[in-house]
């Protein structure tokens, strides 16, 4: 999958709760895919403006954090290749009381209208924050009424997915993508999260110690089970 | 973002006093307190833009600072705050941080919404 322009033409649609999900949890993949030529969409439910971190000493508060935020995911996204940013505009901690309905709704006319080769979202049960359960429920729920179900992928994080059978998967389910020549590009996208990355010590050591930190893959769940065409347990080695 | 000091707040809350005012109330302990360690136990509330006025109010402590306003019916109370927003001379926007510069607490008050 390291061929430039393999991907050309082709579209991902990402499905998240707040800036930095993208960048914290898959930043390799989208950065990969990006290079690859890949046209990516990201939403951002919410520009995370519930978030702990304000700086240390505090630069920012509730009132001036949305914005800083939301400028923190542009650059992330000038560092991964994403070119399309959309927000929904809920208010973070909110994703699960908004109106289940209009919600899917919104994501399935997104769908319907981008027409994306892969989507991703968060798993609905393994998200590990409420706002990620509620988009990751929401997205999962417009692929169905789409009928893309097969075109969708949860994102994991970290190791987790290498052992797939803690969690009543098998490795049949994970698909398993190389990034370790993108890690670059993903160390820069925390370093655009600096509101959010700073507190974190390693990120801002030099590059190679901080690149050293991350996986060389990440892991993505399979939304419905696995083409017979990926028999045998061989394990899929990309989303497209 | 600056560290508290009690004159400044005590002047400013004087100056909302008797009037309608917008609260922000909220406390956290983070999302992810028991995603990273199963023994805590995460909380958070919020209230945002309730409708409140106050007949008086008061900055109490030595730093952490508490806060109380006596509403006609009750009281807002919050203590752990730590920090004010200087450049905000409307609103009274003020937060408490833990060691690591992350937020546990907020009081804000303001004559709009926010």
């Amino acid at each position: 999958m390291s061929d430039k322009g393999q991907n050309q033409g082709r579209k991902l649609l990402a499905v998240f709760a707040h800036p930095d999900d993208e960048s914290f949890i898959c930043g390799g993949t989208l950065a990969k895919y990006a290079a690859e030529g890949v046209d990516i969409t990201l939403v951002s439910a919410t520009r995370g403006e519930m978030g702990r971190r304000m700086g240390n000493p505090p630069y920012l508060n509730r009132e001036t954090i949305p914005t800083a935020r939301e400028q923190e995911l542009k650059n992330a996204c000038d560092c991964l290749g994403i070119r399309q940013l959309r927000f929904f505009d809920i208010r973070d901690k909110t994703v699960e009381f908004v109106d289940r309905e209009a919600l899917v709704a919104r994501i399935e006319a997104l769908i319907r209208d981008l027409d994306p080769d892969v989507m991703l979202t968060f798993h609905e049960k393994l998200g590990g924050h409420p706002d990620h359960c509620a988009i990751g429920w929401a997205t999962t729920e417009a692929c169905r009424r789409a009928g893309r179900l097969e075109s969708l992928y949860f994102i994991s994080f970290g190791g987790m997915m290498e052992q797939p059978e803690r969690y009543g998967y098998t490795r049949r389910d994970v698909v398993k993508v190389d990034v370790s020549a993108h890690l670059p590009a993903k160390l820069a996208a925390f370093r655009a999260h600096r509101c959010q990355s700073e507190i974190d010590e390693w990120v801002w050591r030099s590059d190679r110690e901080a690149l050293s930190r991350f996986g060389s893959h990440e892991y993505f769940l399979r939304a419905a089970p696995a083409p017979a065409s990926d028999a045998a347990g061989r394990g899929a080695r990309g989303l497209f | 973002m600056q560290p508290i000091d009690p004159s400044v707040i005590q002047n400013r809350i004087d100056n909302l006093r008797d009037r309608d005012l917008y609260i922000h109330l909220e406390m956290t302990t983070g999302a992810y307190a028991a995603h990273r360690d199963s023994s805590k136990h995460p909380a958070a509330t919020f209230i945002s833009n309730a409708l409140i006025r106050f007949s008086h109010g008061s900055v109490s402590g030595g730093g952490p600072f508490r806060v109380g306003l006596k509403m006609p019916h009750g009281w807002v109370y919050s203590e752990g705050l730590t920090h004010y927003e200087e450049t905000d001379s409307e609103r009274l926007i003020m937060a408490g941080h833990d060691r690591e510069g992350k937020l546990v607490v907020a009081l804000q008050l303001s004559p709009q919404p926010f």
